[in-house]
């Protein structure tokens, strides 16, 4: 084996400026920057027609299909323009870009920011060019409140930078983003039953969350609800002027802390407190009269979150007993399980989504499933851009049928009729109106059974399929969120109101006893029945929440979600025998209101969408010894952008002219195939193990194309021609050529993460490539690559990793790697090996050691949490032309996570040629992800 | 020395003292009174100027701009205009031709305006510092600083005491000369609007609600009247004192017994100061709208919207008022019946009170710019300076 350890001070690599220039542009491409050659991807599955309609305030951008969406947005967001102005005592000096997507889906595909975006998220604001994001879900109530809820970061950005410049202040702090969310939740709604719901279930379960331990929660729904819950209890005790004043005292403190105590004459800590003790004085007596799901009732599910559970009848090989199929999330990833209903047998998994571009998300809280009794189960996931239905068959253990809607962007929550012919489901069509759609199951086909743009969802088949009941807002004040049940006559298509008043009645199941349904009469969420004369009886008095309720076969025990300790858990009950009668008084109303749309006086201008491009950023680097500057500009959408990079590696001034680096790329990311194209010219001296110190000029053009299959795998193709020109010392040549390049992976990645890596699937990287001298057309290099790594989940926590790397180059002047340290061959030096044929695998397991680790100083302390451990053995070699022998190390490394930011990586290893062992342990200390 | 570096030390020299103007009192001024001396231009804060020559025009007469953007309300002290600036600076500014005249440092971030009494210039500057500062004018030398936490909005000055409020809820007169500490009133509610005097007592709201009349002398309060929501600012006019909460509602107070005479909800959320003149009030809201009231029985009598947010206190300026808005246009209405007659759109938004001297208005944008509005005359010639 040769070993090429370095002896002079690290210079330039051959490839710097070429990696700098195409990092710039595989970064926007790719999930994250350290996936570069891994990572999901971000398809780009319809060519949006964009057009703009600017009103007084906004930039309102869409496309042709969701015209009407996007005037209810615009007149959504000129609404809440105007209360925001008066609350924030402030006026947006630019009109506001807001750009609407009609469906999730289509949202998941926006090049506004680099990163895949969540299911979970509602819509975001881009910080830096104060873009608002935000898709239609179906509900205009959501809608309304996820618009005014960005107009409020956008409103918040914009004061504190008003009054920072007001004041010169060049320190520009942001608070908390518990408040920054907390506000913005705060100021775009009213207090409902969901936040009432979650703040109440952790003070009656003592998981509370006093402010100085927010950040425990960073991120997530809690946190939202507690923010939210905050800024209520600033407003109404110490006054509602008061969060507007925090933000004109901005200047009169140091940190956040301060100003809070400039505004309200209490700091943070007291805050907290009075904030903590005023929730308990609110809650505790409430379980005077209400009681608790665990408490009450039994709990059937008990990992996770799990949702939407439906009883079955099931004969696992010892006699038919009763099971219940259901959503979870127990490991990261949504998936549909079944379980025998009383007793802990092991669960049984049926379907895991988000590995595959077949279940890509099984929507875990948005769509419910359902089985037959000829146990067929069926249920929606995302399936590449729309949602299809799947039908599984639990005997065989297999899908049976897949249904593809062409017309629909999203599927939820289908239900069989009783006779098993046919479906009928909640679909979202493209302009992203929701309604009711019956699907024959014999033809597969399927036809709305409403048109209008009602928000029409939980759709059940009565017990003699005549009728369908469902939730919709198209009663009385349904704009505002009030949600009541409704029938649908199959055979006269009329619709009748079931419900009334101003609730949210939802998650109906017909029965032969009347429809069982959960709603927040009497403020929080519990299970009903509306009987055959019309009258409800209370069911469930829980103080948390009930949800999805259904009935066994047998119509004695009801099953159902209920939320306690912050997670949802499927509850069995018995049904009462004489349920309390709530009022119900019957006021007819059908569709009486419709969306408001912007008026024509409003809209200022409309026309089809140009680029409009502006500045990203715009910063000097160094570049080696250099400095360099480097600027990025996007049009508004994100979908093409121009990056520029310039540095100067003159050593005199006569040198100067011919010495720029120079980078110009230009990306185009609207279609699904993205591309690239860049020319460059660059000039430095050189080092590498190799050939040692030497100068090189390129100059070319390089194109890049990425075509994803799927979220999980496509092919990537790179080509690139340039002028080079070698030269050992100044003017003595040591080759001039023109060479042509090319490449092309195939890149496979459904990895789950967690904080110190991928934790559960696979990554695939297989890449070949060519290189031609055009100069003589003779060959002058070819390289493949083979990179695998699998991750077998052994618990919540802990997974065994392993990782094949081959890779191999001959040619006049083949390609070679550095190899060695802690993130490739652990126990070997960093850049050890400098090699054209390294062969390697690395096989870890991986381990939770400590879930908090807190270390007291005299003036503080630091804590880290999820700690992780991992026994690691490497073995491989590297070599240039004769194969030289097999090395390995073993050892064990430990994993500190800090603020979820960095992870620090300490190795402790010994080498061995599998012959001996060497007897001193490496120690290696890194940042940086696990492979 | 040869003659390229003397030239270079030369230019460097004079852009060196050409930077900063350090301004001094002129002596003739001393015994001057200023126009608009305290916030909102007088003792008792009406916000209004009623023997004034105002020709109902916005003319452009100057204008300046500034890097150092104002941070406080505007004063106007004989012929002088007078603000604290982002950049830790008092800036001066003629009125009659907005030339720049120079500054003061007050050594911390001024957080009231500039108070001018003799030749001594009083203001506060804000939390971190929180001082009070007495500058003789003459040689910008600090006669005294106290401490003060976070002083608001204005100083009030009056027999010889400069009396001031802080948020933490405390009233404090200091001797005028010596600095030295005379009394203290102390509430266990938060202040964020500046005093104001009746001739009578001092009259000092709480954010809670509460109005407190307190005795000039030693700081006594004579009585307090509970209000319902947290409070705008208040003024003093005729016996009477006005008070507008952040709901938008205007009460009328009997300055000699805490009397409620009358209270009207205008429907929106205020924050800036009324104006008020012999038969009407004019209150601005964060809706936009401009509302006249009746100072006797504070009934409705005209309403303007200006769509855009108003939060800087209006003023009337003899038959007219003038506000800005948040989104930088200044607007002039007829008093009588609120009718428009003129608006200029500005750069940056107005958050502070606009200022008279009864000839003209002048008006400061958070983007820096001073402008003087008024009737042009044909030998006034629109100027714009820089600095």
């Amino acid at each position: 084996m040769q070993n090429h350890k370095r002896e002079m001070k690290i210079n330039k690599s051959y490839i710097s400026f070429i990696v700098i220039f195409l990092i710039t542009v595989l970064f926007v491409v790719s999930e994250t920057h350290s996936q570069i050659y891994f990572g999901k991807n971000k398809v780009q599955y319809t060519d949006f027609d964009w057009q703009v309609l600017e009103t007084e305030h906004l930039k309102v951008y869409f496309y042709a299909a969701e015209s009407e969406i996007a005037s209810i947005a615009a007149q959504s967001a000129e609404d809440s323009y105007r209360v925001l102005a008066v609350k924030f005592n402030h006026e947006v000096p630019k009109k506001i870009p807001l750009i609407i997507y009609s469906s999730p889906s289509y949202f998941s595909q926006t090049n506004v920011i680099g990163g895949m975006l969540p299911e979970s998220v509602g819509g975001f604001t881009e910080f830096m060019k104060g873009r608002v994001v935000v898709p239609f879900h179906g509900s205009y109530r959501d809608f309304d409140h996820v618009i005014r809820h960005e107009l409020v970061h956008v409103f918040t950005i914009s004061k504190l930078k008003h009054v920072n410049s007001r004041r010169s202040q060049l320190k520009y702090r942001f608070p908390p983003l518990w408040f920054t969310e907390g506000l913005a939740e705060f100021w775009s709604k009213d207090w409902d039953t969901e936040a009432d719901m979650i703040t109440k279930d952790m003070i009656l379960n003592n998981m509370f969350f006093p402010i100085e331990r927010l950040y425990v929660i960073r991120g997530s729904f809690y946190m939202y609800k507690l923010g939210e819950s905050i800024c209520h209890f600033i407003d109404s005790t110490y006054g509602s002027d008061k969060l507007t004043k925090l933000f004109d005292n901005w200047h009169k403190g140091d940190n956040f802390n301060e100003v809070i105590t400039a505004t309200l004459g209490d700091n943070l800590s007291q805050l907290s407190r009075k904030w903590e003790y005023a929730l308990k004085k609110k809650y505790y007596p409430e379980l005077d009269s209400l009681g608790l799901p665990d408490m009450e009732t039994e709990k059937v599910s008990h990992d996770g979150y799990n949702v939407k559970g439906v009883p079955i009848r099931y004969d696992d090989g010892k006699g038919e007993s009763d099971w219940i199929v259901y959503k979870a999330n127990r490991f990261g990833y949504a998936g549909i399980y079944m379980r025998p209903m009383h007793s802990s047998k092991k669960v049984k998994t049926l379907i895991k989504g988000g590995g595959s571009s077949e279940f890509e998300s099984l929507h875990l809280l948005r769509s419910g499933i359902d089985v037959h009794d000829n146990q067929l189960m069926i249920f929606s996931s995302k399936s590449k851009e729309n949602d299809v239905l799947y039908i599984y068959d639990i005997k065989k253990e297999k899908i049976v049928k897949r249904f593809e809607m062409d017309s629909l962007i999203a599927v939820r929550s289908p239900r069989f009729s009783h006779d098993g012919t046919k479906v009928v489901f909640s679909g979202v069509r493209k302009n992203g109106y929701t309604d009711l759609y019956l699907l024959n199951l014999e033809d597969s086909s399927y036809a709305s059974l409403m048109d209008d743009y009602y928000y029409d969802i939980d759709p059940v088949f009565t017990p003699n399929d005549s009728s369908i009941i469902f939730s919709s807002d198209r009663g009385v004040n349904g704009e505002n969120g009030v949600i009541n049940l409704y029938s649908f006559n199959l055979l006269s298509s009329k619709i009748k109101q079931r419900t009334f008043g101003d609730y949210r009645d939802m998650n109906p199941d017909a029965t032969e006893d009347g429809i069982y349904f959960s709603s927040n009469r009497g403020g929080t969420f519990n299970l009903f029945l509306l009987d055959k004369e019309s009258k409800i009886g209370q069911l469930s008095t829980f103080a948390t929440g009930a949800f999805d309720p259904r009935i066994t076969e047998d119509g004695k025990t009801l099953l159902y979600s209920g939320y306690q300790k912050m997670r949802f858990h499927i509850y069995s009950m018995e049904l009462p025998e004489k349920p309390k009668q709530v009022d119900h008084s019957q006021i007819v109303t059908l569709g009486n209101w419709k969306p408001k749309q912007i008026s024509s006086e409003m809209k200022t201008k409309s026309k089809k969408y140009d680029t409009d491009y502006s500045l990203d950023i715009a910063q000097s680097t160094m570049n080696g010894s250099f400095g360099a500057a480097q600027v990025a500009f996007s049009e508004v959408l994100g979908n093409k952008a121009y990056f520029l990079f310039l540095a100067n590696t003159a050593r005199t001034k006569d040198d100067i002219l011919e010495s720029f680096n120079v980078g110009v790329t230009f990306l185009q990311r609207e279609k699904r195939m993205n591309w690239g194209l860049g020319l460059f010219h660059f000039y430095d001296e050189y080092f590498n193990e190799f050939d040692k110190f030497y100068f090189e000029r390129e100059a070319g053009v390089v194109s890049l194309f990425r075509y994803p299959f799927s979220k999980f795998h496509r092919v990537d193709f790179t080509t690139q021609v340039k002028y080079s020109i070698r030269e050992i010392t100044f003017g003595t040549k040591i080759r001039e050529k023109t060479l042509a390049s090319n490449s092309l992976s195939w890149v496979f990645d459904n990895s789950l993460w967690e904080m110190a890596g991928p934790i559960e699937g696979r990554r695939y990287n297989f890449t070949v490539g060519i290189t031609t001298s055009l100069s003589d057309k003779s060959h002058w290099n070819k390289m493949a690559l083979v990179d695998l790594r699998h991750y077998f989940r052994i618990g919540r926590n802990s997974s065994f990793a392993n990782r094949l790397f081959a890779f191999s180059s001959s040619g006049q002047e083949p390609l070679r790697r550095y190899f060695g340290g802690t993130w490739s061959f652990r126990g070997y030096e960093r850049r050890e090996f400098y090699t054209r044929n390294i062969i390697f695998s690395s096989t870890e397991l991986r381990f939770p050691l400590l879930s908090i680790l807190h270390i007291g100083f005299p003036f503080g302390g630091i804590g880290f949490r999820g700690i992780q451990g991992a026994l690691f053995f490497d073995a491989g070699s590297a070599w240039d032309d004769d194969y030289d022998k097999l090395l390995g190390s073993f050892g064990v490394g430990i994993r500190l996570p800090v603020w979820n930011i960095v992870l620090l990586r300490f190795d402790f290893s010994r080498k061995t040629d599998f012959e001996s062992i060497d007897n001193n342990t490496e120690f290696e200390f890194f940042f940086g992800r696990n492979f | 020395m040869n003659s390229k570096i003397l030239f270079i030390v030369s230019i460097s020299l004079l852009m060196l003292i050409s930077c900063g103007k350090k301004y001094t009192l002129d002596r003739e001024m001393i015994n001057h009174s200023a126009d608009w001396p305290y916030y909102r231009g007088d003792l008792s804060a009406q916000g209004s100027i009623k023997q004034a020559d105002f020709g109902g025009k916005l003319d452009i007469v100057w204008e300046f701009k500034s890097n150092d953007k104002p941070v406080g309300p505007l004063t106007l002290y004989n012929g002088m205009l007078v603000y604290p600036g982002s950049r830790n600076r008092i800036k001066f500014i003629s009125a009659d031709s907005g030339k720049y005249k120079g500054y003061i440092k007050p050594r911390g971030v001024a957080q009231t305006g500039l108070v001018i009494s003799d030749s001594l210039g009083y203001f506060a500057t804000a939390p971190e510092k929180s001082k009070l500062r007495c500058v003789n004018m003459l040689n910008r030398k600090t006669l005294w600083k106290k401490d003060v936490k976070d002083a608001v909005g204005g100083s009030i000055i009056i027999e010889e005491k400069i009396i001031l409020s802080s948020a933490e809820g405390k009233l404090i007169a200091f001797d005028k000369i010596t600095g030295e500490r005379l009394w203290t009133f102390k509430s266990k509610e938060r202040f964020t609007t500046p005093p104001l005097f009746d001739g009578y007592a001092i009259w000092q709201v709480s954010e809670e609600g509460t109005l407190f009349a307190v005795t000039p002398k030693d700081g006594k309060e004579i009585f307090q009247v509970r209000l319902e929501n947290p409070v705008a600012a208040s003024i003093a006019y005729q016996k009477s004192i006005f008070v507008n909460d952040i709901t938008g509602i205007v009460y009328k107070i009997d300055a000699q017994d805490g009397r409620i005479m009358w209270q009207t909800e205008t429907g929106g959320s205020s924050w800036g100061a009324i104006a008020v003149s012999e038969s009407s009030l004019i209150l601005g809201q964060s809706s936009g709208e401009i509302v006249s009231l009746s100072v006797d029985e504070g009934k409705i009598i005209w309403r303007y919207d200006a769509i855009d947010v108003v939060a800087a206190s209006v003023l009337m300026v003899n038959k007219y008022v003038v506000f800005g808005t948040k989104a930088g246009d200044f607007y002039l209405l007829n008093l009588s019946d609120g009718s428009f007659i003129q608006k200029r759109e500005l750069r940056g938004a107005i958050s502070t009170a606009p200022v008279s001297n009864g000839q003209y208005v002048f008006v400061a944008t958070d983007k820096g710019m001073i402008t003087c509005f008024g009737v042009r005359n044909n030998e006034q010639e629109q100027t714009k300076t820089n600095h």
